[in-house]
């Protein structure tokens, strides 16, 4: 056996080295950009003035490949879209969902399974590892249909909008090589990280591992990255002239008003939905599990999932919130079409939704307090956290404007109920939504205090400490939202979300801080993995089909609202389908696509188990006789 | 199949009930709401010039106000920008000019709203400035661009209507330049041709100028016996070139110079007869 | 420790408790608002 030589400390250079040499790479992206103003933009400006009127906008029929680069967006008119017969719009629609939900989860799950193989490098304790490779395990098959629907996405566009396409080409220009060139890399070191997990167990060679790890989701997120610029460009466009003309500027076209909110937002968000569906599969082979170890490990697996995906989705609505805000920014126009014009039933529906992870959360951590026998201390608090749960979403729920007859109207005296009107707008939901995350913190909390006895000597002022954020939090959530929401002007209101959002972050952070400290030393009690009810697991299958549903949502809202535009204020959309459809025909459509990804799931675990399943030979003969 | 394969085809047709269940509620719950479906890319109206009226005009800018120019999405009573339905906006747009913070190029109440929509950051309302900016930067957008993109009519159409809504004069002009598209079947229809010469006298009304029972003098000669003073031919040589031959003591040029154009042949042999025929 | 003192001293930790708490949450609503350019006054009422 050939002994490896011990140089602890260079197990952690490569992983430096390689960091290193991405950031280059992603410096390298921006400097295709060509840095700041220069020459190009005089240059394409100029070019544009003595580039005739007719060029580039003319009734597109195929792309001009002697478009000049320097001419405006493309107009094309109704008869130049393709038809194929069906819906172009509904045949994008879904197939972009599918590749999306997939490429959400195969970035996310790469994410917490490194931070979990590290917890077991940090720990030492094997179950970590053992974990960590089966989330990538059972996720393996989603790569292949990732590429898939990204590939056929990729045709569909051309094929049915290729104007736009071809624009879109203009303005981003190598930019899209670079994307497809992370996808070779991606790849590659996705088979290497699996396949190695063996092979590269420990040691130096399990730094190594990690390193590997951490380049997968370098350049993961940078495909991410590189995508999300595509779609806040169609947003809210930046780096070309007023009539598209592209400056050359590459990073300019991404880096616009609405890149980093959305990056943030959705790197947060795939890691809570990627938490979420392996949850699933850990509570389907929880209820399936034959033996009493397995269902200690899966129950133990399903609430590793639920914890990635509730820790994950607590600062969601902030990440949010600040899209929202950059969006009002950009244009309040396009602001007040998403949450007070013709999509704002949509933020109910969301409410709904968000409701249902919430409750499902929950549900979950409260029935896993049944594990511990110290969980006895909390359980009176239950009641209350529900409570506040249900009041506050049954708040969020209320909306401004009611479906009312005329007969109706004329009974209320108008067109809004007089007691419950005011719950309808933001500084009500504004409200409910900061409560109901600091109540399913407080089940968090109360969860990770269920199996511990605090033996710290400060405990009683660590306890004090504890409360009284959550009581301040609380009221200051409350007064921000009832004062400066009804009794101030617009400006103030708007601003005292930013108080309530740091009302409930500080709730959040403190509370982690805090207890992490407090829990040096104490005394473990006894906590049975697997002594869970049946019941619990199908909060397991609810989350992710809420998030699934969700995702479609908030993906159809944020195209929607470019409403006739492919390219807001630059290129007009003119084909059949340049309308926002009814919510009915949104919801059945998120309906198709969330149901064709959970069958498409149930494919990729079933394939995953299938990998492990071995046939007995017949009659307890050897294999090799079994053979012709 | 072993046990195991059983109780795992349980819990996956269980797990795959409670699934469609809950996305079964998610799909009712949005097909219960009211449905409105958005409309498309704004269509190019061309306006007919011809026919247009101020209370026309003022009613398209109406229209444009809560249609087009998406302006209530703003404009409204929730503290937003300026509650323009319930202000007049005349005497507004006096108070925002007499402003000292008032550095724009506009003079009167149509110029301060025109600047208002092309230029909104020329001068920001109290109150209303972009969060931050101590209103100094205006959150509107430029009417005249994208994605709005109102015409210089249909701007002008909505300062008729925001100076006409309060009982103010309207000092836009209606547009004056008649497009080139303008249909010909916009004009009014020509009336039809007269069948007798009662109904063509009737039409080009002779008898405006001319008695024709009486000896009176209207504005011209009587023709109550025209026939027995002048043949066909010269009733129609004044009927078409009426100053060849004045009648004593009448003025030239005041008969129409334009029956031969107006007239068909049939119409001007009715007229001629029928006057040769009144001999007295 | 006396049963008293012991009394005492945990009134006095969770009053002393209360009033940080009471006064870091005042000064984060001052400071939040503040550099959004919404100043308020010491009632917290705006100041705009």
């Amino acid at each position: 056996m050939v002994a490896c030589f011990r140089l602890p400390a260079l197990g952690r250079l490569p992983a430096i080295l390689v960091a290193l040499l991405l950031v280059a790479l992603l410096g390298s992206v921006a400097g295709l950009g060509g840095g700041p103003d220069n020459g190009l933009i005089t240059q394409a400006v100029a070019a544009e003035a003595s580039t005739p009127p007719a060029a580039g906008t003319t009734a597109g029929t195929a792309p001009d490949a002697a478009t000049p680069r320097a001419a405006p967006a493309p107009q094309p008119q109704r008869g130049d879209y393709p038809n194929i017969g069906v819906s172009s719009r509904a045949v994008v629609w879904l197939v972009a969902q599918m590749h999306l939900y997939f490429a959400a989860f195969i970035l996310a799950v790469p994410l917490f399974v490194l931070v979990i193989e590290w917890i077991g490098v940090r720990s030492g304790d094997p179950r970590y590892d053992e974990m960590a490779h089966e989330f990538m395990r059972v996720s393996m098959t989603a790569y292949s249909l990732t590429a898939l629907f990204g590939g056929t996405l990729a045709l569909a566009l051309f094929l049915l909008y290729p104007q736009f396409m071809a624009y879109m080409m203009r303005v981003f220009g190598a930019q899209t090589l670079v994307y497809a060139f992370l996808f070779f890399a991606e790849t590659t070191v996705v088979y290497t990280y699996y396949y190695s997990w063996d092979a590269l167990r420990y040691g130096n060679r399990k730094w190594l591992h990690l390193t590997l790890g951490l380049v997968l989701n370098i350049a993961g997120t940078t495909l991410l990255f590189i995508a999300n610029s595509w779609v806040t460009f169609m947003m809210a466009p930046s780096g070309v002239s007023d009539t598209g003309v592209p400056s050359g500027n590459i990073w300019a076209a991404m880096h616009g008003p609405l890149w980093d909110p959305l990056n943030l937002h959705r790197f947060i968000a795939n890691i809570a939905f990627g938490g979420a569906v392996v949850g699933a599969y850990a509570a389907y082979k929880f209820l399936s599990a034959r033996s009493d170890a397995e269902r200690a490990h899966y129950d133990w697996m399903g609430y590793t999932s639920n914890f990635i995906a509730i820790l994950a989705f607590l600062p969601l609505p902030f990440a949010g919130y600040w899209l929202m805000a950059e969006i009002y920014a950009y244009s309040q126009q396009m602001g007040i079409t998403a949450m007070g014009g013709i999509l704002a039933w949509l933020f109910v529906v969301q409410a709904v939704l968000i409701g249902t992870i919430l409750l499902a959360g929950n549900y979950y951590l409260w029935s896993g307090m049944s594990r511990s026998e110290g969980a006895g201390r909390y359980t009176w608090m239950i009641k209350y956290i529900a409570a506040v749960l249900v009041v506050c979403f049954l708040i969020w729920v209320t909306p401004h404007t009611l479906i009312l007859s005329a007969g109706e109207i004329r009974q209320l005296g108008g067109a809004h109920h007089p007691l419950l009107a005011p719950l309808g707008i933001m500084p009500a939901k504004n409200i409910a939504v900061n409560l109901m995350l600091i109540a399913t913190f407080l089940s968090f909390q109360l969860y990770r205090r269920a199996d511990k006895v605090i033996t710290v000597s400060w405990a009683p002022l660590g306890n004090a400490l504890v409360v009284c954020i959550y009581l301040f939090a609380v009221v200051n959530v409350v007064f921000a939202g009832v004062y400066y929401g009804y009794y101030t002007n617009t400006v103030y209101k708007v601003g005292s979300s930013v108080m309530q959002v740091v009302s409930t972050l500080t709730v959040i952070i403190s509370g982690v801080v805090i207890d992490s400290l407090m829990f040096r030393g104490a005394r473990k009690l006894e906590s049975h993995w697997g002594q869970v009810s049946n019941r619990s697991q199908y909060a397991l299958f609810a989350l992710p089909i809420a998030f699934t549903w969700l995702m479609a949502l908030m993906g159809y809202v944020r195209s929607s609202v470019r409403t006739y535009w492919h390219v807001y204020t630059i290129m007009k959309d003119n084909s059949p389908d340049n309308f926002i459809p009814t919510i009915g025909y949104a919801g059945n459509m998120m309906t198709l696509a969330t149901l064709l990804f959970l069958l498409l799931v149930l494919f990729v675990f079933w394939v995953a188990s299938l990998g492990t399943t071995r046939q007995a030979p017949p009659d307890g003969s050897t294999a090799e006789e079994g053979a012709a | 199949m072993s046990d195991a394969g059983v109780a795992g085809r349980h819990v996956l047709l269980k797990a795959l009930a409670f699934s469609f269940a809950l996305v079964l509620v998610f799909t009712l719950f949005s097909n219960f709401l009211p449905q409105v479906q958005g409309e498309g890319a704004p269509k190019v109206v061309k306006l007919d010039l011809g026919k247009l009226t101020m209370s026309g005009f003022i009613a398209l800018g109406k229209s444009i106000f809560h249609d087009k120019g998406t302006c209530t999405l703003c404009h409204n009573d929730r503290g937003r920008a300026p509650d323009i339905p319930a202000i007049d906006m005349v005497a507004e747009a006096k108070k925002q000019l007499a402003d000292p913070r008032y550095h724009g190029k506009a003079k009167d109440a149509a110029g301060y709203i025109r600047e208002s929509m092309l230029a909104p950051g020329a001068f920001v309302v109290a109150g209303f400035g972009r969060k931050g900016s101590h209103d100094t930067v205006s959150p509107m957008p430029t009417i005249g661009k994208p994605p709005i993109e109102l015409t210089p009519v249909e701007i002008d159409a909505v300062i008729a209507y925001l100076e006409a809504k309060d009982g103010n004069p309207v000092t836009v002009k209606l547009p004056a330049k008649v497009p080139a598209v303008a249909p010909p079947a916009a004009q009014a229809p020509p009336p039809p041709v007269a069948k007798t010469a009662a109904a063509a006298i009737a039409k080009y009304g002779c008898a405006a100028c001319h008695s024709l029972q009486g000896d009176a003098v209207i504005v011209g000669p009587s023709l109550a016996k025209v026939g027995a003073r002048l043949d066909a031919a010269a009733i129609r040589q004044s009927i078409l070139d009426h100053n060849a031959v004045v009648a004593k003591g009448f003025p030239p040029g005041v008969m129409p110079q334009d029956f031969g154009r107006r007239m068909t042949a049939g119409e001007l042999e009715l007229i001629v007869n029928f006057l040769a025929g009144k001999k007295g | 420790m006396s049963g008293q003192g012991w009394l005492k001293n945990r009134l006095v930790v969770w009053l002393g408790v209360l009033l940080l708490t009471g006064l870091f949450f005042y000064g984060l609503d001052h400071f939040i608002m503040g550099i959004q350019g919404l100043p308020l006054h010491l009632d917290l009422t705006p100041a705009q």
